[in-house]
């Protein structure tokens, strides 16, 4: 409760904050709808040539693509600002305001930032996905909506996992300039259905760096798919990594805090 | 102009130095580069199968998505990134104040730039070519033409890209026409796809616009696929592109200086 | 003498938009922005002669940096002359920039992840100075700055005060005639001010460049600057000896006084405005004219242990100069 209330604050005063800069908010309207525009037209080019693509059709495609854009909408509202800002905190020693505050660290350090605008991504990829629903040859159940949902909620647990994670490199690796950088390279191969990729690539993409689970699993529950086995493990993978994600946290901070003078 | 290049390779000399700091960002950009290039080639060569796709095998899928992949690192600009901050934060006084254009700094942290990255590309690019080995369809006159093509497309996009840093001297918002014209190169500039695979008017308003001629026109030159016509309407288009955005930026440079100079530097 | 800076009515007026708060007044802005007039120089002139050292006093926003600015070529003035070193300077021509330089306190000229020597070999090149002359020039200001290995660290591992060492140093290295600087102690503590003002001393007896600085901190202008202009509003209060500041400004002098028992206040008060610093401590601060009667008449009437005659302090002096200047 009294978490709530804090990360509560931080989100009045990031409404504040995005609320000064009003003007930009047009500038990431008009970016967010390139974006998304952009990689329609992308798809249509491929869609020109061919009737599916590793049996995904273009409906499908388009729900993947709006899957693709409401956790990276997500991820850039609640998790990239607040860990940059704790990269960036760690390399300037600064990062001890924290640790001297009564509430869990790894709390604060992932809620005490956001980025409002980025709803814009989220809001298109909703739009694209209630798009793609009405083209599918079969109409889309409840049951398929409960599923979905459910596998939003662990990809972005997976998400937030990786982030947390990449974040707590921090601690060994005081130069880590940007892990935006490292969290975009691989999420853009997101875009397209893990499947179409060659079987190395394939393993990487779900066991390695699981953006299988983050995009490809949501997408195919929505988009009336059979529900693959990775579906069922979903669950499991995610709790297992957000587990793992604060155990490598609470490591990296005992060396931060034995390392640092 | 002996200055010129004597200042042009000292700045080179530090700017190579200070990339060297960033290594492991400057091995991220250079994924970034890979992996958006891998995922078409992937996918065109899914879709291509067995058979030919407005001329392009599987094969040639695969070599063009290789010759991209150096093509667009080596054509890409990085002015936004690098020139337009320093307008927005008032960092450029005290380039003014040296005795030489600040466009050659700003040229010699784009070829260093180019040069880190390239020495991270090499050894992936190597890699890939080793366990894809698509059949070469070009031939030495390809590869000959191939040279001066992709010198007027880093030539045409460092212009253009420029032109879109120095926005920075007027709005604030510089980076949303940035990506007006990322999403025009990736559309239509040959890298969702090669430009003669784009379906109808597509294709034919590409042949007009920029795009291509910094980006996928080199790639197109050295795979062979463009007959004698194509060639020479090809290299004119890219030689008009570059005068017109050579002109354009002279002149933008003139105002947004004038207007710097105005308003407070 | 030369005049290598002269300056003819300059004026530098800017468009601001003015932002109102309030949501609506904010978006009206966004159709329709009101802009206001800031007169940062306001019709200025002056002359600086070859050698000269002058201080540019004038509080915040008085238009001290617009005017260095103008001066070293960043700025298009709205009208009037400016020639320094018989150039124009917004025109920007090599000639001048190489002869010239402008080092602002907080602005960066460094390469921030290298050592200082990769900037100063940049400049070697950008200024085209030759192997003997680069080699000569190094040396001194080596010599002066005592910058030692300072020069083979990155520069961002360089504490603010090395850092301005450094940073002086490049922008010296290709031995400009005349030097705007401003701020170049600014944040620095009270040894290295005294360092970076005896070099800028040592550097012009060296050179017998021209120099005109901008500064906050009065010692850095009493310790160096003869004359001085002090600017207000975008106007020249005055322009002259720094000495001459104080007599015309100042017309009182301040008298401290230790006494061996308690006096009366009021004893003290017919001779001007008193000051208690504790029990036996007074200070007042008297007409300049009156102020050697008023010694005379004290050391005779009262216990009088310690006695001094000093003039203001430089800082109230230019505060005086600007209230004159606002009423």
């Amino acid at each position: 409760m009294r978490l709530a209330r804090i990360a509560w604050a931080f989100l009045r005063s990031a409404v504040q904050h995005e609320l000064a800069y009003r003007a930009d908010f047009f500038g990431n309207v008009v970016r967010s709808l390139l974006g998304t525009g952009t990689a329609f037209g992308g798809l249509m080019v491929v869609f020109s040539h061919t009737e599916s693509l590793g049996d995904w059709n273009f409906p499908q495609m388009l729900g993947l693509l709006g899957v693709f854009y409401v956790v990276q909408g997500v991820m850039a509202v609640f998790m990239s600002p607040s860990l940059n800002k704790t990269v960036e905190e760690v390399r300037e020693g600064t990062f001890d305001y924290i640790l001297v505050k009564p509430v869990p660290s790894q709390f604060i350090a992932s809620t005490r930032r956001f980025v409002l605008w980025h709803v814009t991504d989220v809001a298109l990829g909703v739009a694209i996905i209630v798009i793609a629903a009405g083209r599918l040859e079969d109409k889309v159940t409840l049951m398929d909506v409960l599923v979905f949902l459910a596998m939003i909620f662990t990809a972005l647990s997976i998400v937030y996992a990786m982030w947390l994670s990449l974040t707590t490199l921090v601690f060994w690796w005081v130069r880590m300039e940007n892990v935006t950088m490292i969290f975009n390279v691989f999420y853009e191969t997101g875009r397209y259905p893990v499947e179409i990729f060659p079987f190395w690539l394939r393993q990487a993409l779900t066991f390695i760096f699981p953006v299988a689970f983050i995009t490809t699993v949501p997408a195919r529950a929505i988009t009336g798919r059979e529900a693959s086995w990775l579906t069922w493990i979903a669950p499991i993978v995610a709790i297992v990594v957000v587990l793992a994600a604060s155990k490598f946290w609470r490591i990296g901070l005992s060396r931060y805090s034995s390392a640092s003078s | 102009m002996r200055h010129i290049l004597v200042g042009f390779a000292a700045f080179t000399r530090s700017e190579l130095a200070n990339l060297f700091q960033y290594r492991v960002m400057m091995f991220l950009y250079a994924l970034w580069d890979v992996v958006n290039p891998i995922i078409y080639l992937i996918v065109w060569s899914l879709v291509a199968g067995e058979r030919q796709i407005s001329g392009f095998s599987r094969d040639d899928f695969i070599m063009y998505y290789l010759v991209f992949m150096v093509v667009s690192h080596l054509a890409l600009a990085i002015e936004v990134y690098t020139f337009g901050p320093l307008i927005e934060r008032g960092q450029l006084s005290p380039r003014l104040l040296r005795p030489i254009h600040p466009w050659w700094h700003a040229a010699a942290v784009n070829i260093s730039y180019k040069v880190v990255n390239l020495i991270m590309l090499i050894p992936v690019w190597i890699g890939l070519f080793l366990v894809l080995r698509p059949a070469f369809p070009g031939d030495w006159i390809t590869v000959a033409l191939f040279l001066p093509a992709l010198a007027a497309a880093i030539v045409l996009s460092f212009f253009i890209g420029s032109l879109f840093a120095m926005l920075a001297f007027w709005t604030t918002r510089s980076f949303s026409f940035w990506q007006i014209w990322t999403s025009l190169l990736f559309l239509m500039g040959g890298q969702v796809a090669p430009v003669a695979v784009l379906p109808g008017f597509v294709r034919d308003v590409a042949v007009a616009l920029p795009a291509r001629y910094a980006l996928g026109f080199p790639v197109e030159v050295i795979l062979g696929q463009l007959d004698a016509g194509e060639l020479v309407m090809g290299f004119a288009m890219q030689a008009g592109w570059i005068a017109l955005a050579a002109l354009a930026f002279a002149f933008v440079w003139r105002s947004g200086i004038k207007r710097y100079s105005a308003v407070g530097a | 003498m030369t005049a290598d800076i002269s300056v003819r009515n300059l004026v530098k007026h800017y468009l601001v938009p003015v932002r109102e708060g309030g949501l609506r007044a904010s978006i009206k802005g966004v159709f329709k922005r009101r802009h206001r007039r800031v007169r940062a120089v306001d019709g200025i002139s002056f002359e600086v002669a070859r050698g000269e050292i002058v201080g540019f006093l004038g509080p915040n926003g008085a238009g001290k940096t617009t005017a260095l600015k103008v001066l070293s070529g960043l700025l298009y003035p709205t009208d009037g002359e400016v020639a320094v070193l018989g150039h124009t300077p917004w025109q920007r021509k090599r000639d001048f920039l190489s002869r010239m330089t402008l080092i602002m306190g907080q602005r960066q000229q460094l390469f921030w992840d290298l050592p200082g020597i990769d900037t100063f070999l940049v400049n070697k090149a950008v200024f085209g100075l030759d192997e003997p002359t680069y080699e000569a020039s190094f040396n001194l200001l080596s010599e002066m700055l005592e910058l030692g290995d300072l020069l083979y660290k990155p520069v961002r591992q360089l504490s603010l005060g090395e850092r301005m060492k450094s940073e002086l140093a490049a922008g010296l290295l290709h031995s400009p005639s005349v030097l705007f600087l401003d701020e170049p102690t600014l944040g620095l503590d009270v040894t290295m001010q005294q360092r970076i003002r005896q070099f800028i001393k040592d550097y012009n007896a060296a050179t017998g460049a021209t120099i005109l600085l901008t500064s906050h901190y009065m010692a850095d202008v009493k310790a160096l600057a003869e004359r001085v202009i002090v600017i207000d509003q975008g106007l020249v209060l005055y322009d002259g000896l720094l000495q001459g500041l104080v007599e015309s400004y100042a017309p009182h002098k301040t008298i401290t006084l230790q006494f061996e028992q308690p006096v009366e206040i009021k004893d003290l008060e017919r001779y001007g405005e008193v000051e208690r610093i504790d029990e036996l401590q007074f200070r007042i601060k008297t007409a300049k004219d009156a102020a050697p009667g008023a010694t005379a008449r004290l050391l005779a009437d009262l216990p009088v242990a310690d006695l001094s005659v000093e003039d203001p302090a430089l800082e109230d002096v230019i505060d005086q100069v600007f209230r004159t200047a606002a009423e």
